[in-house]
């Protein structure tokens, strides 16, 4: 089979995979010369282009490395990509919630068509959000692994998200850093939990298969790790603490929460980031963090543990801003990428 | 005033230490002994950079450098 027929394999095979994503699209490398012939094979926005990081300097002095399998290179460089990698949720800030559709979008301007002052200025940190991690890892997996493949980019019908597929004569596999449905890789892998972020398109030799098992054997399950988190009396000394800073803090007055909160939990390692809570006509000053595999949201009515999925939907339903006016960062917004 | 400012967050951290100790039962003696020297508010200008850090690192700071600098902001 040649890659054009690959292709047309694979985008049939994804209307059999069970994936809350409805994953059915193609995205190439726009320097790709052949001609497509398939509605659901399209150029990317963007080239995709290597970056000068130094993310994987050691990668390249490992002499073992070639002596993995292909999975194993894959699983490799997919969990270097999430230990560095943040999600950049200011993004779930803009979404532009259709309920008829039931989906979220956001200007294409912010990262899945992106200027070169923003292909720039991303450089400087380490939030990223799909379109941008898909593509970075398409380019690594194409530096790092040289045997046979095809490799692009697989969307939903709208393109509100971007992963990487990887397709050889033994498996056609689909690479998810930040999947919001399961829990990102990005979270799990830098908390130790099972990798999830692996979608089977195609694997008769039970390849994938059978290294996931093996690999999460010795990673915790979502479950195991949130059931340990609870009983964690490290843990639970840790929220203690932030508590009785909050009613310290309280006492002090209403710019309480943005300017000492924020500062000390800074002082203390964690990356608190302003937004408001809107309840009736009120709006309160709030803070929020990511907390483990959720988010936590700080304000004075207290301390609230939320998942990705009910901190997304408070924004949908307006209930956690990111100014005042919602709907105007999107409008104003210089889409620079900082 | 970031230098204030920043001080009086150092007070914060500390009373929270504190009563977060007596909480749970831990000796807090150390934390008192900060108390009292967070009162003198030149105190970061009277003090060695050594000294000043073992404070910084007593209150279990993150980015000790950083703060530092901006305590001796006057």
């Amino acid at each position: 089979m040649n890659k054009v027929e690959k292709r047309k394999e694979f985008v049939k095979k994804l209307k059999e995979v069970n994936s809350l994503m409805n994953w059915c699209k193609i995205k190439i490398n726009p320097d790709e010369t052949e001609e497509i012939d398939d509605s659901e094979i399209k150029k990317d926005y963007v080239y995709w282009k290597e970056d000068d990081d130094h993310l994987f300097e050691e990668l390249c002095k490992d002499e073992n490395f070639e002596q993995l399998s292909t999975i194993e290179k894959i699983l490799k460089i997919h969990c270097l990509v999430c230990k560095y990698f943040v999600f950049d949720d200011f993004c779930y800030f803009l979404g532009n919630y259709n309920k008829e559709k039931n989906i979220c979008t956001i200007d294409s301007r912010y990262g899945r068509n992106p200027n070169s002052v923003w292909r720039e200025n991303r450089k400087k940190h380490n939030r990223r959000i799909c379109y941008e991690l898909s593509r970075y890892m398409a380019v690594r997996l194409k530096q790092f692994i040289k045997e046979e493949s095809d490799i692009f980019l697989v969307s939903d019908e709208y393109e509100t998200h971007y992963a990487t597929a990887y397709v050889c004569d033994d498996f056609m596999i689909i690479i998810d850093t930040d999947d919001y449905w399961k829990g990102a890789d990005l979270n799990r892998v830098k908390l130790g939990l099972e990798i999830k972020g692996i979608t089977i398109v195609s694997d008769e030799k039970n390849i994938v298969k059978e290294k996931l098992n093996e690999i999460n054997k010795t990673r915790k399950s979502k479950k195991e790790f949130e059931k340990e988190i609870e009983d964690d009396p490290v843990e639970k000394s840790r929220i203690e603490w932030i508590d009785i800073l909050l009613e310290k803090i309280k006492i002090i007055g209403n710019d309480g929460i943005f300017k000492y909160m924020y500062t000390i939990l800074e002082m203390k390692g964690y990356e608190p980031k302003k937004i408001w809570e809107k309840e009736d006509t009120i709006y309160k000053e709030s803070l929020y963090m990511r907390w483990n595999m959720k988010f936590m949201v700080i304000n004075s009515s207290g301390i609230k543990i939320l998942s990705d999925r009910e901190f997304n939907d408070y924004i949908h339903e307006g209930k956690y801003l990111h100014n005042k006016e919602r709907y105007t960062i999107a409008e104003r917004m210089e889409y620079d990428g900082r | 005033m970031e230098d204030k400012y920043i001080l009086k967050c150092l007070k914060l951290i500390n009373e929270t230490n504190i009563e977060h100790k007596k909480n749970n039962e831990k000796d807090f003696t150390s934390d008192i002994v900060i108390q009292e020297m967070l009162k003198d508010e030149e105190i970061f200008y009277k003090i060695s950079k050594e000294k000043a850090y073992k404070i910084l690192n007593a209150l279990e700071i993150n980015n000790v450098d950083e703060v530092y600098k901006k305590l001796m902001i006057k």
